[in-house]
């Protein structure tokens, strides 16, 4: 791995995790300062910090249809989707990194880890 | 009004959980768990869900510093990243068919094994001279960085390759089956096992746990157990807190960290003997 090449994913990963904090950050003041969610009212139990927070799904689809008119609870479910994507973005620039080494051990193991990742992502494993 | 002081007490716990676990190649969700369903009465199925969250988020957030210190080592993780993977999905497949409380059981006397160990070797700084293995030779698993506390390069050669596998696909289940974070075990078998510097192997360690909790955090949003609300606000604590662990991290000692990470170690033993113990 040369020197410039890792500085260059250090420069990436920070500008990814800016720009998905900055999305994030936005939906979360939009969200304090109009006081609305935009996915129903919070509702806080009586002498409790803490509002009741509902399960609700946020697949692709989801998220796309409550982006416009933005709404403060979409609109921070897609600054954690693309920090979701960081580590992903890491791995795919590692691939590539080996791939122009022409590490071939290397290329074989991040090809089978992506390989085993895309295979629990669909059986739907949960692996923290 | 309420709603802030919810976001500014997530916040603020979510920062504290994203500079240990940065700090010691956690995911944070030991803490991050039982911060918000004990202390905030928060349903665990939402906490989960924002626990998957911070992982990635301590991962990406102490990442940059890490790579940038060259603290990571990339072929490591790649290579230990086929037996957690794969291990996940064993696990997550024999979820209900195998008696979980055992488990908790040995895996809490397992980690406090490791305690007992790191405390003895709590003044080594560097491993010194290791002979590779030949699958550590083949697999080019070494490295060198610049240590900052020190002040001087570091060379290191990793050994015991297959050992390492083996025990992160043992790992792997655990996470699959139990819902637990395997951070700690990488730490543990990358210092103990294949001898690697104990920051390289808390920086690699952080690396990982983000790549597998990217695959798995899919499955939470389509299943409705990510609250941007909670989630949000989460991610913005943990990379906070993450950036700063991680601009500490590079700064100690790798012996002042084994230490660090001791107490650490006794706690989420503790805290598994007991779930194996209680049920």
């Amino acid at each position: 791995m040369r020197r410039d090449i890792e500085d260059l994913i250090s420069k990436i990963l920070r500008w990814g995790v800016t720009i998905s904090a900055a999305v994030i950050a936005l939906g979360v003041l939009s969200w304090l300062t109009t006081g609305k969610t935009g996915n129903g009212p919070l509702i806080f139990p009586p002498g409790s910090l803490i509002p009741q927070l509902q399960k609700g799904p946020l697949g692709p689809y989801e998220v796309a249809q409550g982006l416009w008119p933005p709404r403060p609870y979409y609109f921070i479910a897609l600054g954690l989707a693309l920090l979701i994507l960081t580590p992903i973005v890491r791995v795919a620039t590692s691939l590539a990194l080996f791939l122009r080494d022409r590490d071939r051990a290397y290329i074989a193991v991040t090809a089978l880890v992506l390989l085993v990742l895309a295979l629990s992502f669909s059986l739907g494993a949960v692996a923290p | 009004m309420g709603a802030l002081v919810f976001v500014l007490v997530v916040l603020l716990g979510s920062a504290v959980a994203g500079f240990v676990g940065s700090l010691m190649g956690l995911g944070g969700g030991i803490f991050l768990v039982p911060f918000l369903t004990l202390a905030l009465n928060i349903p665990l199925r939402l906490a989960l869900g924002a626990s998957i969250v911070s992982v990635i988020a301590t991962s990406s957030g102490a990442a940059s510093s890490y790579v940038a210190d060259r603290l990571t080592n990339l072929r490591v993780g790649m290579f230990l990243e086929l037996g957690t993977t794969s291990g996940a999905i064993t696990g997550a497949l024999l979820a209900g068919w195998v008696p979980t409380r055992g488990l908790y059981l040995l895996f809490g006397l397992l980690l406090l094994y490791s305690a007992y160990s790191l405390f003895q070797r709590r003044q080594q700084e560097l491993p010194g001279p290791v002979t590779p293995d030949r699958w550590a030779r083949r697999l080019n698993l070494r490295g060198e960085y610049y240590d900052q506390a020190l002040g001087q390069r570091v060379c290191y050669q990793a050994t015991r390759a297959l050992p390492g596998l083996a025990t992160m696909y043992g790992a792997g289940i655990a996470s699959g089956l139990l819902g637990i974070g395997s951070g700690i075990f990488k730490v543990v078998a990358m210092d103990g096992l294949m001898r690697l510097p104990m920051k390289v192997s808390t920086a690699t360690s952080n690396f990982m746990i983000g790549v597998t909790a990217a695959a798995s955090a899919g499955v939470f949003f389509a299943r409705g157990d990510v609250n941007p609300l909670l989630a949000g606000p989460v991610a913005l604590g943990v990379l906070l807190g993450a950036r700063l662990g991680a601009q500490l991290m590079t700064r100690l000692t790798n012996a002042t960290l084994r230490k660090a990470f001791i107490p650490i170690l006794i706690y989420v033993a503790v805290e598994m003997l007991l779930r194996g113990i209680r049920g």
